[in-house]
């Protein structure tokens, strides 16, 4: 569960992908989750669900809605799929919605990482902002800046800045391939600048998450590593397929907490409140299914959450 | 006097153990929340680092609640933390407070403005008072890091966690009200015993150097309680900066003339010869020893615009490049989003475990 989409991956006992699905997350994760399960429930009929992973910086939430086996962190799960889908990978470069984040393997063991911080000047968003302005349609976004001979210098740095050069552009006359190559480069740039300083970027590179649909932004890499860049055939829900790989690495004598595919026609309910018990003041979030209270999080001292196997009352 | 100081982890105990006893009244700042943040973002410069900026709030919060006289650390050298006593008090003049500043000063080579500063907080009292009050706030801070000691190496290993976490708050709490010498370590002895008693999981935790500057280490609402979360996730930190032997180097052994240089600016020569101010030659020394010491992973804390540990950090980058050691590097700021946090600390933990996995299957 990401910031952006939600992603769905059904692997089979043999670790193949049978079933994937990707949806726009559209600022109601609960909703959207639901959404994907009944998709998942159509696709699997009578089937039976040996166990779900969860990842994404929605992974918590996903974890209590669905009853997670395994709830792991964005970078893990990557570098997982990325290695099950290409074996003896050294770099995953990864762009999402809101995060980009660079992991680097060796024989087959994630041994650095860098993610950015703050700013989103370097992922998807900001790229669907600029798609949005210019009245392109993000899909085409990457085919465009193909086109282009002659890609024009645009400020990578910082998209407010990224923005008013690319206006500055357009008014200058520059052809529309071109600024749009010059914002691919200063995408890659900018990711090369704030992930990979000090790391050494080896081959072969897996090109993945979202953003990888642009075949822009991958020519500008290559032309930056100066390195063939692979895009895996499910790029856009490698993390979803990392979480599966790892719910099937579970025991198999390990049965699993999945609250089954009926949850999608449940009602649920998410509030949040400050606790007033001490000066912390914590956000509590509270997530109820049906009437009952599935999980409260957010508190630093545990009041809340071990409140959270009664009902409410 | 209604004495406040801004907060540094748990140092507010011995603090207010130690201008209660020379009979002031003591104003501690509410703990650091989400208001102090915003205060101290909303009137602190922008590039000024984070601990200006929560001591600011801290300030604030503890002047509307009376305070009259502000007590801040001074200091000198390339780190800017020297000038911002200086800074906050115009901030907090500006905004039309009425106070009295006193900023404490290292004693040696400014040994006239630490006695002046003594001579205003003692009024009446006697040196003799003062050795008194001194002592029972030194004894009180040793304890507050025996048992944050106890709690780096217990938290990952115990079953439960929050009834850990309890216990730790509790008896921090019991040494704040604690009123004499005996009194502080027999709650100390008693919760050591009952932190060794509680359960345990039968596991090697992988260990971690916690290395940096030393309010974003020592400051658990700076630095989004790392130690806690490592501890949960099964990680057991090692720690250098302690707050009591940074005060024996750096006021006592000073002031005798005996401070000698320290073992981890000694291995930092190599590849950090001068002073860069704050903890910076530290962090290199410290990474070298993690490597030297064998420990898994090494996680580096500063504040965000802070020069020192920039310049640390290019070293320890390559430093644990070349060594192979894990490191993670973490600018903390106001802007320091807990889920991002949390994720790259669980990545970097599964570094840690797959690395011992491996070594173990080599072995």
């Amino acid at each position: 569960m990401g910031s952006v989409s939600t992603n769905f991956v059904l692997i089979d006992g043999e670790k193949q992908e049978v079933y994937s699905s990707y949806l726009r997350t559209m600022g109601q994760p609960i909703n959207t989750v639901k959404e994907g399960l009944s998709g998942v429930g159509d696709f699997v009929g009578g089937g039976q669900i040996a166990g779900v992973g969860v990842t994404g910086s929605g992974r918590n939430l996903a974890a209590v809605l669905l009853g997670a086996d395994v709830v792991k962190n964005e970078i893990t799960a990557h570098a997982v799929a990325a290695g099950n889908t290409c074996p003896g990978v050294n770099t995953v470069l990864e762009i999402g919605g809101q995060d980009s984040k660079l992991i680097i393997l060796r024989q087959g063991v994630v041994v650095d990482f860098a993610m950015n911080s703050v700013c989103a000047a370097g992922t998807g968003s900001f790229l669907d902002q600029q798609a949005s302005r210019l009245g392109i349609p993000i899909e085409e976004f990457g085919g465009l800046a193909l086109q282009s001979e002659n890609s024009v210098r645009i400020a990578g740095r910082c998209s407010v800045f990224a923005e008013s050069d690319m206006i500055h552009k357009q008014q200058m006359g520059n052809s529309l391939p071109d600024i749009i190559a010059g914002l691919c480069d200063a995408l890659v740039r900018n990711y090369l600048n704030n992930l990979a300083k000090g790391k050494e970027l080896k081959a072969p590179v897996v090109f993945q998450g979202g953003v990888a649909a642009n075949a822009g932004i991958k020519r500008a890499f290559e032309q930056a590593l100066g390195m063939e860049v692979l895009v895996p055939e499910h790029y856009g829900v490698m993390g979803a397929l990392g979480a599966a790989l790892l719910a099937h690495a579970q025991p198999d004598n390990k049965s699993s907490n999945f609250l089954g595919l009926g949850i999608s026609e449940m009602s649920h309910r998410s509030r949040s409140f400050y606790c007033s018990h001490c000066a912390n003041n914590c956000e509590i979030v509270e997530l109820a299914c049906e009437d009952r209270v599935l999980a409260r999080w957010g508190g630093r001292c545990g009041r809340w959450s071990e409140l959270a196997c009664k009902d409410i009352g | 006097m209604k004495i406040t100081f801004p907060h540094l982890g748990y140092c507010s105990i011995p603090l207010r153990s130690l201008f209660a006893d020379l009979g002031h009244e003591v104003i501690v700042p509410p703990p650091i929340t989400r208001k102090t943040i915003s205060l101290g973002t909303r009137y602190g410069p922008e590039f000024a680092c984070y601990p200006l900026k929560l001591g600011l709030g801290n300030f604030i919060e503890a002047l509307e609640l009376g305070a009259d006289t502000l007590v801040m650390g001074g200091g000198i050298g390339p780190c800017r933390f020297g000038y911002y006593a200086q800074v906050q008090r115009d901030i907090l003049l500006s905004l039309g407070y009425e106070f009295k500043m006193l900023v404490v000063e290292p004693p040696l080579g400014h040994a006239g403005e630490f006695l002046a500063v003594l001579r205003e907080v003692l009024e009446e009292k006697s040196w003799f008072d003062l050795a008194r009050a001194a002592q029972l706030a030194v004894v009180k801070l040793g304890a507050c890091d025996d048992i944050q000691r106890a709690s780096l190496k217990l938290r990952p290993l115990v079953q439960d966690k929050l009834a850990f976490s309890r216990l730790y708050q509790q008896t921090l709490m019991e040494i704040d009200e604690a009123g004499k010498v005996r009194d502080v370590r027999l709650a100390k002895n008693t919760a050591l015993t009952a932190m060794e008693a509680i359960p345990r999981l039968n596991y090697k935790p992988p260990k971690v150097a916690l290395v940096g500057e030393v309010y974003l280490i020592a400051e658990p609402a700076a630095n989004l309680r790392i130690e806690e979360r490592l501890g949960n996730m099964g990680v057991e930190v090692c720690r250098h900066v302690w707050i009591s032997q940074w005060l024996r180097v750096n006021i006592f052994l000073d002031f005798l003339r005996l401070h000698r240089q320290e073992k981890a600016e000694k291995l930092a020569q190599p590849y950090l010869q001068c002073f860069v101010g704050g903890h910076g030659q530290h962090s290199v020394g410290e990474t070298r020893k993690a490597i030297q010491e064998g420990i898994d992973g090494v996680i580096h804390v500063y504040p965000f615009t802070c020069t020192p540990e920039i310049v640390a950090r290019g070293i320890m980058q390559k430093l644990a490049a070349q060594e192979g050691m894990p490191l993670a590097c973490f600018s903390m700021d106001e802007h320091s989003g807990e889920a991002g946090f949390q994720t790259r600390l669980e990545a970097f933990v599964d570094i840690l475990g797959t690395r011992s996995k491996e070594m173990n299957s080599y072995s």
